[in-house]
């Protein structure tokens, strides 16, 4: 196929620089530690992003962990969990899937009250997350934790709950405008039966309408596999799943052409995930001036990233709270449409915890979570203010060449008793830090 | 006769009036107290009497030998870096003489620590047995000191003479001494306001408060450190949680959780503590100076009877006084009107659950204030071990009659009903109700649904909340197996005559429950801490091999002295 945005970036002598690669670890992971973006600069965006798409050096240690902590039926401790994976920038981009998917097919525990289910479709996200779309949409309407989050239980012949029908639609894989009311109702009645018993999917028989339904025109005695079928077939379907690896990766609203052009190499790629993200993230469109920063970070990528780019050590419990007080609670997504993002990540009340809990991390003050590590002053040996603010920038906001933010960055130095922490906080909680 | 004997005379004189020093004081009076040198302002002070003796033995010490020869003892030398020996022979080659026959010589009638936090200057006073032994000491250290900083013979002389001492200042510090006495302050003035006292024969120091002269005189002589804080003097320089602390004392919460005595403690105006260390173990004292524990909830205050002392071993067990039924009879006595509210939803929930009955005047009377709470390993049912096991706990109180037991069957049934009502409104499963006996015993057990087959066992399955009433003694357990076995060791025991507040806890239990739930430790570490597995399974194996060094720990309340004694008990293997 003949792409336009999706060109491949060739980027000519010297273009592959800090700034360059530091946008493809944060957009592909949560921006990686110094030692990371070193070695991307040295192997080139290409190896960069097939040592990111193999994730190969997985925190095995870290997901089995999960295991013997589930029967404590504590929220929180998974929230550590998850939270403990993506600080450990072992498999960023893996994570960074997880998590898009979590937004996307948001379940929250408020509801399933299971934390073995929520884990069960994290892990869902993280096995799948970089596969076929269709296995995943698959798999989550398998889901034990989305058929009781979108009350599978209740959806019985002669009674159908449109919950998951309507979901399917509107959130997960078409979006507003490519379906009707006559649609959800006959897609809930196909997804009849499907249903939990205890932990486990089943398919309750009895439950099923078994009768002929009327579904995108098409008529059949469809059931939960053809009726998803009918789904995917749906030509709305592909651009749905582009725009949520545009607004993802790219830029919060992607224009329609960018859509089409995804969209095409989706289908091209077979609906893989991984190869899809392969043209994306080594396009012209992805390393244009215009995508970078150009999202605002959410609370767990700026924690993430902030934590990395400092080489600092957070206990992940502490991250996993200071998250949820600005406003992204993980397994708690506030609605069925995720988190809203984009400027909703910052309002009066979330801007003073993000500017409390960076401010935090680079005193380095502890509390009842544990020590936090992090010597700003070993980081940043310059004694001089102009030095440290230049070395803060390289180090934090690569390629954010202004010399007015670098000025003021002195000046938070050099009125300071702590050079190094003062330039740091002033950096962490400047605006121009808040953008991905 | 020489005549220029005259000349030499008069051109000693002045060396001869210098050495005589008739502004010198009168030597220490050998029963002076340490405290007594110490400036009032002080508002922390621990002494110790015997720590010269642990000194000349130093790792000889039968104690200490046995601690480091014990298995436990091993691992934990194996993860220092040095061994003691190793450690002190370091030390003393810095010293350039053994450090702890220096430090046994400088302290053998004492030595006393005192800090005032209000300008955080603080002091140590030691004092030897001769004046010899402790300047030879002190010399060494001033080598020492010369040595490390590059300093050779800056030391060698002091720089001061105040109250009858040699005084070297040593930045914002000084040491200072004067015959076997040895001062050391962190800034100059607290060194020559000791020394200062120790010139006037009356000095009283820190004696000349009464509480302090009071329970110093009264002190244990041969603990290993005998300590005092001004706890109220102290509050407005602690911090928040030391201050609520100080005031929860007379809320309900403390009252009701930790009792009248401990209570008091936390809201005295002194606190004296002292720690005695033998082969046995360690023992310390705890004595709210200058308090008293409410009157109406302190032990004895409502007569009444015991639940039975029981024989078999328990992981851990507590007899504790709490008269709740006084909680809310007196409630506007004792507890500040904003607890009054929780009181009132309390007797209206209550009545709810007791047939409409007053929880203060009808119902909490009849049950006696002394309460015995246990912990053992319950016996799970097959397939429903949790994956997290812990200990089963239980509470035994008296029922005046044992008739007034089917009121609490039947509120306890009304708990669970409103409690699974309340569960089912948040989609959660409820626990079932079962009534089954034990001999001639009814017990109301409220129980999870199993879990079907491959689900996993939660940590719920631990909580199998079951009430009986065996005799006059009312059970709660936590768990049915552990309630049976009460159940079977109280038939046809009458309740005790009288009792003393305890809680004893032992280490081997607290250790298996740990070993038990090791991985799940070990995960919830490397999670919430962000360690790697390997050094979260070292720290929590370190502990588990410092537990093992213990036998248990046993806390009792001493009426007689209203003192808190925390007694922590070596194993056998160590304190042989």
């Amino acid at each position: 196929m003949k792409l336009d945005v999706l060109r491949p970036w060739r980027p000519a002598p010297g273009e592959w620089d800090a700034a360059a690669a530091a946008h493809l670890l944060r957009r592909a992971g949560f921006g990686g530690r110094p030692s990371e973006r070193a070695q991307a600069l040295s192997e080139g965006p290409e190896r960069t992003l097939e040592r990111l798409l193999a994730g190969a050096d997985a925190d095995v240690e870290l997901l089995r962990a999960a295991e013997p902590l589930l029967a404590s039926e504590s929220l929180e401790l998974l929230q550590a969990w998850w939270m403990a994976l993506i600080l450990s920038g072992r498999a960023p981009l893996r994570e960074r899937m997880a998590l898009l998917w979590h937004d996307h097919f948001a379940t929250s525990h408020d509801k399933v009250g299971d934390v073995r289910l929520m884990h069960a479709q994290n892990e869902l996200f993280r096995r799948d997350g970089l596969g076929d779309f269709r296995v995943l949409l698959r798999s989550v309407a398998r889901d034990p934790a989305m058929l009781v989050w979108l009350d599978g239980n209740s959806n019985r012949k002669g009674h159908p709950n449109e919950n998951f029908a309507r979901e399917v639609m509107e959130l997960f894989a078409l979006g507003i405008g490519h379906y009707d009311e006559r649609d959800i109702q006959e897609a809930a009645r196909a997804l009849t039966g499907l249903g939990t018993e205890g932990r486990a999917t089943v398919f309750r028989h009895e439950q099923h309408d078994p009768g002929e339904k009327l579904l995108f025109g098409q008529r059949g005695a469809f059931g939960p596999e053809e009726a998803l079928e009918l789904v995917l077939a749906h030509p709305a379907c592909p651009r749905h799943v582009a725009r949520v690896l545009l607004a993802g990766f790219v830029a919060p609203e992607p224009a329609p052409a960018w859509i089409e052009e995804l969209a095409a190499v989706l289908v091209t790629e077979d609906w893989n995930l991984a190869r899809t993200l392969r043209v994306l993230l080594l396009s012209q469109l992805f390393h244009s001036p215009a995508a970078r920063r150009a999202r605002i970070a959410g609370p767990v990528e700026l924690l993430a990233s902030a934590v990395l780019a400092l080489d600092a050590h957070v206990p992940p419990r502490r991250a996993a709270r200071w998250a949820s007080a600005m406003g992204q609670s993980l397994f708690r997504p506030p609605s069925v449409k995720g988190w809203d993002g984009g400027r909703a990540w910052i309002h009066t009340g979330t801007w003073i915890v993000r500017h409390n809990a960076l401010a935090a991390l680079a005193a380095a003050r502890r509390d009842e979570t544990g020590p936090l590590r992090f010597e700003a002053e070993r980081a940043f040996p310059q004694s001089e203010p102009a030095p440290l603010a230049r070395a803060a920038c390289e180090r934090l906001l690569p390629g954010h060449d202004d010399a007015e933010f670098r000025a003021a960055l002195a000046a938070a130095a050099g009125d300071a008793d702590a050079p190094a922490r003062s330039c740091v906080a002033a950096l962490l909680t400047s605006p121009e830090f808040q953008l991905y | 006769m020489n005549r220029s004997l005259p000349l030499v005379a008069f051109l000693l004189l002045p060396v001869a009036l210098a050495w005589a020093r008739p502004d010198d004081p009168e030597p220490l009076a050998p029963e002076r107290a340490l405290a007594s040198l110490v400036p009032a302002r002080c508002l922390v002070y621990a002494e110790s009497t015997t720590l010269a003796g642990w000194c000349e033995e130093g790792l000889e010490h039968p104690l200490v030998a046995r601690l480091l020869a014990s298995a436990p003892g091993q691992a934990l030398l194996a993860r220092l870096p040095l061994t003691p020996a190793e450690a002190l022979a370091q030390a003393d080659a810095w010293l350039g003489a053994p450090l702890l026959d220096e430090l046994a010589r400088v302290s053998t009638q004492g030595l006393a620590f005192a800090l005032d936090p209000r300008t955080q200057e603080s002091l140590v006073i030691a004092r030897g047995r001769s004046a010899d032994e402790v300047e030879a000491a002190l010399e060494h250290a001033l080598d020492a000191l010369e040595r490390q900083f590059g300093w050779p013979g800056a030391l060698d002389r002091p720089q001061h003479r105040w109250s009858g001492a040699d005084v070297w200042i040593l930045g914002e510090g000084a040491v200072a001494r004067r015959d076997e006495l040895l001062v050391l302050a962190s800034r100059a003035e607290l060194a020559r306001a000791a020394l200062e006292l120790a010139a006037e024969a009356e000095g009283r120091g820190l004696l000349a408060g009464a509480e302090f002269a009071a329970a110093h005189a009264a002190r244990d002589r041969e603990a290993l450190v005998w300590s005092w804080l001004a706890l109220e003097e102290l509050e407005p320089l602690a911090d928040a949680g030391f201050r609520e602390l100080r005031s929860a004392g007379r809320t309900p919460a403390m009252q009701g959780v930790f009792g009248a005595r401990l209570a008091a403690l936390a809201e005295a105006p002194f606190l004296a503590a002292s720690a005695r260390l033998d082969g046995q173990g360690l023992a310390l004292d705890l004595h709210g100076v200058g308090g008293a524990p409410v009157a109406a909830l302190t032990p004895g205050a409502r007569p009444a009877d015991v639940p039975a002392t029981l024989a078999t071993p328990c992981g851990a067990e507590a007899l504790l006084y709490r008269d709740y039924a006084r909680f809310f009879t007196e409630r506007s006595a004792l507890f500040p009107p904003e607890a009054l509210p929780a009181f009132a939803e309390a007797i209206t929930n209550g009545a709810l659950f007791f047939e409409g009955q007053d929880l203060g005047e009808e119902v909490l009377p009849h049950l006696s204030p002394w309460l015995r709470v246990l912990v053992r390993e319950p016996e799970f049912a097959s397939g429903l071990r949790p994956e997290i096991p812990l200990p089963a706990a239980a509470l035994v109180a008296v029922l005046d009659a044992p008739e007034a037991g089917a009121e609490w069957q039947a509120a306890f049934q009304t708990i669970v009903s409103i409690a699974n009502v309340d569960q089912a409104q948040k989609g959660q499963r409820g626990m079932r109700l079962a009534l089954e006996r034990e001999g001639e015993v009814d017990l109301s057990i409220a129980r999870f649904s199993a879990p079907r087959p491959g689900e996993g066992v939660d940590l719920r399955y631990n909580l199998e909340p079951t009430l009986a009433v065996a005799g006059r003694h009312l059970v709660l357990a936590s768990h049915a197996s552990l309630a049976r076995a009460l159940v079977r060791e109280l038939a046809g025991r009458a309740p005790d005559g009288e009792g003393r507040e305890f809680l004893r806890l032992s280490a081997g239990a607290l250790g298996s429950v740990l070993r038990e739930n090791l991985a799940t430790l070990v995960a919830k570490k490397q999670v919430e801490e962000g360690l790697e597995r390997a050094q979260a399974e070292a720290e929590l194996r370190l502990l588990l091999e410092a537990l093992a060094l213990f036998d248990g720990l046993e806390l009792a309340l001493d009426p007689a002295r209203s003192a808190l004694r925390l007694e922590l008990a070596l194993t056998p293997e160590a304190a042989r």
